[in-house]
């Protein structure tokens, strides 16, 4: 009998002390087996053990007690901005990387033999799923260790004499302000997959777009191919912007003055990249010339100090266009900031 | 239910910080864990063995007390009482205890004023 009492309170004691810090346990285990003999009688049976034990409550909370320093992986002074830092991390990295998978998928399926359509897309859909989920999961892994290390590494937070500072406090902002998070991931997959058609198209490997019918069955690119293989690099500078603003979107999710900033330079980019194309010259085919000449259409359109018509006509609206969408990018923005 | 745990809350916030007056006051003489848990049970003291002992530890490594094993008898026995630090807390937290009595009384009424005790 008191052996088995012995063997219960000895159990008790060392599942409290084994959650303790490693100095602290000895002394722990000893007061705790004391204090617990002082409250049983001698020779107290397996029930009356039983019974103080529960009183001590669970040996988990009891050990939580005994604790000094409450233990946190992410301490509540943080985790605000861990949550915050998730949100926009992880659809961010899972999007893109979902987005490569994608490509990546289809590069395969493109190299392989196999002539199976549903294979092939259920074999892209897959590796772009598998590959979205565990980067998500990456990010989410990574995106904790960075904190715990800030925290435990003794990153301070306090700034300033009085620990935080009056101008680190956001604008207040209009509850319509907000953007979407559909929104800024919507742009991402539509600018990935509108680039890579564009770059495929370019570099000749979808001869079935863009083409029109001359008379009967023959098709002909209606653009030269050496405009084409200058178009490449501008499309990969456009998708660069593109991803920053889509990022810009999802991790701040209203219109801040980063969104409006990445926004605007998108626009002014695309706006010069598009004046610098329609400028050059021989954007057509020669095929497509020989088509419009022949259809009399190219003798209509008079040129102006050598410069077509058409072009200038194009130019001014792309210029107005951009105009437009800037100012009232930075009106949203302006609005958002003002009550 | 909820009501009556936002009480239950309230009552273990207020209660919290009395256990400390409670320990120090009760270890002018020293004694061992559960004979000091009978003393607090005795003068209506609502406090559990769980949360006694661990505040003997901290209050024991703030140095507020002292502490001895006394190995004469068949049970080792680690005695508190109270050392020059914790002398000298408590009677600072008395000192607040009273003004906060006073204040609160002051803002509340008195207890027989509102019908309660």
């Amino acid at each position: 009998m008191e052996r088995s009492n012995n063997n219960l309170i000895e159990r008790y004691v060392y599942d409290v002390a084994r959650r303790l810090p490693e100095k602290d346990r000895e002394d722990v285990k000893k007061e705790l087996r004391a204090n617990i003999y002082d409250m049983l009688p001698e020779g107290a049976s397996d029930d009356a053990v039983k019974k103080v034990l529960y009183e001590l409550g669970s040996p988990v909370s009891l050990a939580e007690k005994y604790r000094t320093h409450p233990r946190y992986l992410i301490s509540p002074a943080y985790f605000d901005e861990y949550v915050a830092a998730l949100k926009w991390i992880l659809p961010l990295v899972g999007v893109l990387v979902m987005l490569i998978g994608f490509a990546v998928g289809a590069f395969d399926a493109a190299k392989a033999t196999v002539e199976n359509l549903p294979l092939i897309i259920s074999g892209i859909i897959s590796k772009g799923v598998s590959m979205g989920v565990s980067a998500a999961f990456q990010a989410l892994v990574w995106t904790t260790i960075g904190f715990v290390i800030a925290e435990h590494g003794g990153a301070k937070k306090k700034v300033g004499e009085h620990g935080w500072r009056i101008e680190d406090l956001p604008e207040a902002q209009n509850a319509k302000a907000g953007i979407p998070l559909s929104e800024g991931i919507a742009e991402l997959v539509l600018s990935v997959i509108f680039s890579v058609f564009a770059i495929l198209f370019c570099t000749g490997r979808l001869p079935f777009a863009m083409m029109f019918s001359q008379g009967g069955v023959v098709f002909y690119n209606i653009f030269s191919q050496s405009f084409l293989d200058i178009l490449v690099p501008f499309i990969l500078v456009s998708l660069l912007l593109a991803v920053v603003q889509a990022a810009a979107k999802i991790k701040d999710r209203r219109w801040s003055v980063l969104v409006c900033a990445t926004i605007v330079t998108k626009k002014l980019v695309d706006m010069a990249i598009t004046l610098y194309l329609i400028n050059q010259p021989n954007i057509l085919s020669a095929e497509f010339r020989g088509f419009l000449t022949d259809a009399g259409l190219l003798q209509v359109l008079p040129n102006i100090n050598g410069t077509n018509v058409l072009i200038i006509v194009f130019s001014m609206l792309i210029i107005l266009g951009a105009i437009a969408e800037t100012i009232k990018t930075i009106k949203l923005t302006v609005q958002a900031h003002v009550k | 239910m909820p009501e009556n745990d936002t009480l239950q809350n309230f009552l273990t916030e207020l209660r919290r910080g009395s256990l400390t007056l409670a320990v120090l006051g009760s270890l002018r003489e020293p004694r061992y864990g559960y004979a000091l848990l009978q003393t607090l049970q005795e003068q209506q003291i609502d406090i559990e063995a769980n949360t006694l002992y661990p505040l003997l530890r901290r209050l024991e490594s703030q140095e507020l007390l002292t502490s001895d094993w006394d190995t004469s008898e068949s049970r080792p026995r680690k005695y508190y009482s109270v050392s020059a630090k914790g002398r000298e807390a408590l009677r600072q937290l008395m000192t607040e205890w009273g003004n906060m009595q006073r204040s609160i009384e002051a803002i509340c009424g008195k207890g027989e004023e509102n019908g309660t005790v």
